[in-house]
């Protein structure tokens, strides 16, 4: 059960073929095949040790695959660092990563990245004004953008993140795990910002366990399982139960 | 979440200016005829304090980026010295300080390249570069002083510039506070200043964003070693002498003023200001209660009660804010 | 640890020359041993080699011993609690000095300050078999028996800088040198009390204030004791040991100056070491008083020190003389080893309070003073 028509709608915006990576012995990934529209949501799916982190750690840079080829937008691409990844406009939001708890919403958002003067000195007004227009474009209402991230719920910090991903243009947004030990509302909260990137024509690879938020949120549903692509279907095309059943009996059935 | 007030608007810890106020009107009213204020006082503590200060504004910067140097301590006196030492030679007093800046910005570095590349906690780390250091100063200098009033002598501008006063006002008071000011400067309105947060407080989310934390550490770390040496000459021309003992004590007294200032021990937190004001508010305590003739070992048991104190209001009132 | 270096060469090349000599023979009893193959004389062989061997490694250990040993064989250790001040560096240069001087080798051990470390210290130099050890008796009873052990053993044992309070009787070291603090200390409050005298200050309300870097240290209390004998003598009673705060020379002239500022009764200030008696200078000035408005004086001669003396506002320091303490252990060792001496030495108590000795003592501070 695969498909690899594209949503003939969009444009391809990411191809990788024949991707294979090895930690020493171990073959984390092997001959993977991905693809992503423009505007697509793909929600990626698999159990722990099936290779979804490796997968897009090679998207974002941290790890280069043995064998295989990255397309970017039509064109042949090297990714050999975090800087390239987001030199081509992929950002990526890690679960618990990207955001400095004691700093504010301003700094954390521009963190790594701050507009200044020639010598160095911050842009605070800048940084101000465009991190509560980011929020604002995702759909986050927050009162300052002085506040500490350790203020916020988990949700908001997500948004925080996700808006910070807006903000510096990506075309393509990586969401790893992001509604993990979020409550109810926060989850929500958190499918109403993924939306807000759909909206604006940002492609989104979105990373989980959780089979009911993939079918919420995500137009195509890969599945991984000990490095091999299981499945690769729209979501229209199946369900919930026999995904789940897919991916315990670990085979293409 | 609960918000409280002003304080996480602004992540000021306004506990520090308060405190400081308090303890200067204590002292100010409570020591016999009000010597707190007596100037002979003030000018002797702007005289002396900055020794202690303009490491411990460096050590407090550093603990913000998440790490800790206890061997100021022996840096110090290594670098007061080859202070001595470059006088010796006959070499000019002012040129010497100007060679000894990048000596000390080596030293430094040596520190912050151990700590980045084997990853170990930099409390241990420096820790043994402090005795290390301490050791060869020993062995280097036989443990004997060095007077240097007879090199000092020709160069009476050089004397005056870093030691001197206008009227009572002692000049070291300035080195201190434009100290205080740059760095501050650097730290709160500057990119690296917000790489340095960063790094503090969440290493990983920094270097995920594509801070470059082994080169912050490590430029903190080489700020401090360039203090040093700017104390070490300050101090040796004040003192006339090269002491092997100088610094004997600092690496404790710098950490105690920056986390009085509000700095946290775990990093991301704190502010120029405040490590100031935590310094001045440290020696001050000793100062006044020396004036208020408490007993001879007392001084350090209250000392040591304030510090324990205001650790936990600090605590305290961040917990408050979060 | 400071080694002297100088060993006489004739000794050494004679020894070597014997040593070269048997290890000669023995090689070539080896190779007549492999060139023929009979057995008997074999065994003969191999008896002979083992013979030489054993009396050629007697012949050198008595032909250095039968001859009486000269200085250049000697070797001493010195074991202190010292380290962490410019006193030592003194100690060891006299110690090194009169090493050279005799030709033998002399070492010295630090443990700054720590007991169980200095205790080691003495335990491993009683197995390096010194001629002699000189060592600092900082405690009444932990050294008896080491003391008493080393000496059963054949080696000499001094005592130097510090001695048991009860001397002779409380520890069988032969004889001792070194600064009696508590006479010390009563030389220098006695001479600062004479200028009060001749200034005309009024004994009943005077005030003593004596700065101790560690105030709880054996040298602060036993000097600050001498003090107060002489206090006795000239019936002032208002005494109080200030705490400077360690051996950070700031620390020290911060704490100084408070309490010249909150104690403008003080009449007489001392300070119990170096450091503290260095800062003397700067603290006074600093708490805005001029020379001789508080008689003041100390011990050793830092830099500061000798400044305070030209400019008046010290009348007077101890020197200790410990440049004698390492240099006269080394020679006391050597004569008891020659001919059985056991002087006793106070080597302390030097007051320098006049322009002329202070010319001196200022060429030699900090190398030989």
């Amino acid at each position: 059960m695969s498909s690899n028509e594209s949503n003939s709608n969009s444009k391809e915006l990411l191809r990788m073929a024949g991707i294979n990576k090895y930690f020493g012995k171990v073959h984390a990934l092997e001959d993977i095949d991905f693809k992503i529209n423009e505007t697509e949501n793909v929600g990626l799916v698999g159990d722990n040790g099936a290779g979804k982190s490796t997968l897009i750690k090679i998207i974002s840079g941290y790890h280069r695959a043995e064998r295989g080829q990255i397309y970017f937008e039509g064109k042949k691409v090297r990714i050999s660092s975090p800087k390239d990844s987001r030199a081509l406009g992929i950002e990526t939001v890690y679960q618990e990563q990207a955001l400095a708890p004691d700093l504010s919403i301003s700094r954390n958002v521009f963190m790594g990245r701050e507009p200044a003067t020639a010598l160095g000195f911050l842009r605070k007004r800048v940084m101000d004004e465009e991190s509560m227009d980011a929020l604002k474009s995702i759909g986050l209402q927050l009162r300052s953008p002085n506040i500490n991230i350790s203020t916020l719920s988990g949700g908001e910090k997500q948004g925080v993140a996700i808006a910070r991903a807006f903000h510096f243009e990506a075309k393509l947004v990586i969401l790893d795990e992001p509604t993990m030990a979020l409550s109810v509302k926060e989850v929500r909260e958190v499918f109403n910002f993924v939306n807000q990137l759909k909206r604006k024509g940002i492609a989104v690879i979105f990373i989980t366990h959780n089979l009911h938020h993939v079918f919420t949120i995500s137009d195509r549903i890969v599945v991984l399982s000990h490095g091999k692509k299981l499945v690769d279907i729209k979501k229209k095309d199946t369900n919930v139960d026999e995904l789940s059943e897919i991916i315990v009996r670990g085979t293409i059935g | 979440m609960k918000k409280s007030g002003l304080s996480p608007i602004l992540n000021y810890n306004i506990n520090t200016p308060i405190v400081f106020v308090a303890i200067v009107l204590f002292f100010i009213i409570f020591t016999p005829n009000h010597l707190f204020i007596d100037l002979r006082n003030l000018a002797s503590m702007g005289k002396l304090i900055p020794d202690l200060g303009i490491v411990a504004l460096g050590v407090g910067m550093l603990m913000i980026c998440g790490e800790f140097d206890l061997s100021i301590a022996s840096l110090i006196p290594l670098c007061s010295y080859v202070f001595a030492t470059f006088l010796m030679k006959g070499i000019n007093p002012a040129l010497a300080l100007i060679i000894l800046l990048p000596v000390g910005a080596a030293l430094g570095f040596i520190n912050g390249t151990i700590v980045v590349k084997t990853g170990l906690p930099s409390f241990i780390i420096t820790l043994s570069t402090m005795m290390f250091w301490r050791g060869v100063v020993f062995i280097l200098s036989r443990m004997a002083p060095i007077s240097i009033t007879k090199y000092i002598k020709p160069y009476p501008y050089f004397e005056k510039m870093l030691t001197g006063t206008i009227g009572r006002f002692p000049l070291q008071v300035i080195w201190f506070v434009g100290i205080a000011i740059i760095l501050g400067i650097l730290l709160h309105f500057t990119k690296f200043g917000n790489w340095i947060f960063a790094t503090g407080s969440s290493k990983g989310a920094a270097r995920a964003m594509g801070i470059n934390t082994n080169m912050v550490k490590t430029t903190c770390y080489i700020i401090i070693g360039v203090l040093c040496a700017v104390v070490g000459t300050l101090q040796s021309v004040r003192l006339g002498s090269f002491f092997a003992t100088q610094g004997v004590g600092f690496e404790l007294k710098t950490i105690a003023a920056a986390v009085v200032g509000g700095t946290s021990l775990r990093g991301g937190v704190g502010s120029m200001l405040n490590i100031f004001l935590g310094i001045l508010i440290i020696k001050i305590i000793e100062n006044g209660l020396i004036l208020m003739k408490v007993p001879v070992f007392g001084v350090e048991a209250f000392i040591g009660l304030a510090i324990i104190l205001f650790v936990i209001i600090n605590n305290f009132t961040q917990r408050q804010m979060t | 640890m400071y080694i002297s270096k100088n060993i006489n060469p004739v000794n050494t090349i004679i020894t070597m020359q014997k040593i070269q000599f048997l290890l000669w023979v023995q090689v070539l009893q080896i190779l007549i041993l492999f060139s023929k193959g009979m057995k008997k004389v074999k065994k003969i062989m191999i008896f002979t080699i083992a013979v030489t061997f054993i009396v050629s490694m007697l012949f050198i250990g008595t032909s250095t011993a039968e001859v009486g040993k000269s200085a250049e064989e000697m070797y001493f250790r010195l074991v202190t609690h010292g380290g962490d001040d410019p006193f030592w560096a003194v100690v060891a240069q006299g110690m090194r000095d009169a090493a050279a001087e005799l030709g033998c080798k002399a070492e010295i051990d630090f443990s700054g300050g720590d007991l169980a470390k200095q205790q080691k210290a003495f335990l491993e130099a009683v197995t390096s078999k010194p001629d002699g050890i000189a060592l600092v008796i900082n405690d009444d009873t932990v050294w008896d028996k080491p003391v008493e052990d080393a000496i059963a053993a054949g080696i000499p044992v001094i005592g130097i800088n510090n001695d048991d309070t009860k001397g002779p009787v409380g520890n069988a070291r032969l004889c001792y040198i070194g600064q009696s603090e508590r006479r010390a200390g009563y030389i220098i409050a006695t001479r600062l009390f004479q200028e009060g005298e001749a200034a005309g200050v009024d004994f009943a309300t005077a005030h003593v204030g004596m700065a101790a870097e560690v105030p709880g240290a054996m040298y602060a209390t036993v000097r600050s004791q001498g003090v107060k004998d002489a206090m006795a003598e000239y019936g002032i009673t208002s005494f109080e040991m200030i705490d400077a705060g360690g051996l950070e020379a700031t620390t020290v002239e911060e704490r100084q100056t408070a309490y010249l500022i909150a104690n403008p009764k003080t009449t007489f200030f001392l300070g119990a070491g170096g450091i503290c008696t260095d800062r003397i200078l700067s603290s006074l000035k600093a708490a805005g008083l001029k020379p001789g408005e508080v008689i003041a004086g100390g011990f050793d001669t830092a830099p500061g020190t000798v400044e305070g003396l030209k400019e008046g506002y010290i009348t007077a320091t101890i020197d200790q003389q410990q440049y004698l303490q390492g240099y006269l252990a080394v020679y006391t060792l050597y004569l008891y080893n020659k001919f059985g001496l056991t002087p006793n030495v106070d080597t302390g108590g030097y007051l320098i309070d006049t322009p002329e000795i202070l010319g001196v003592i200022e060429e030699l501070s900090g190398t030989y003073r």
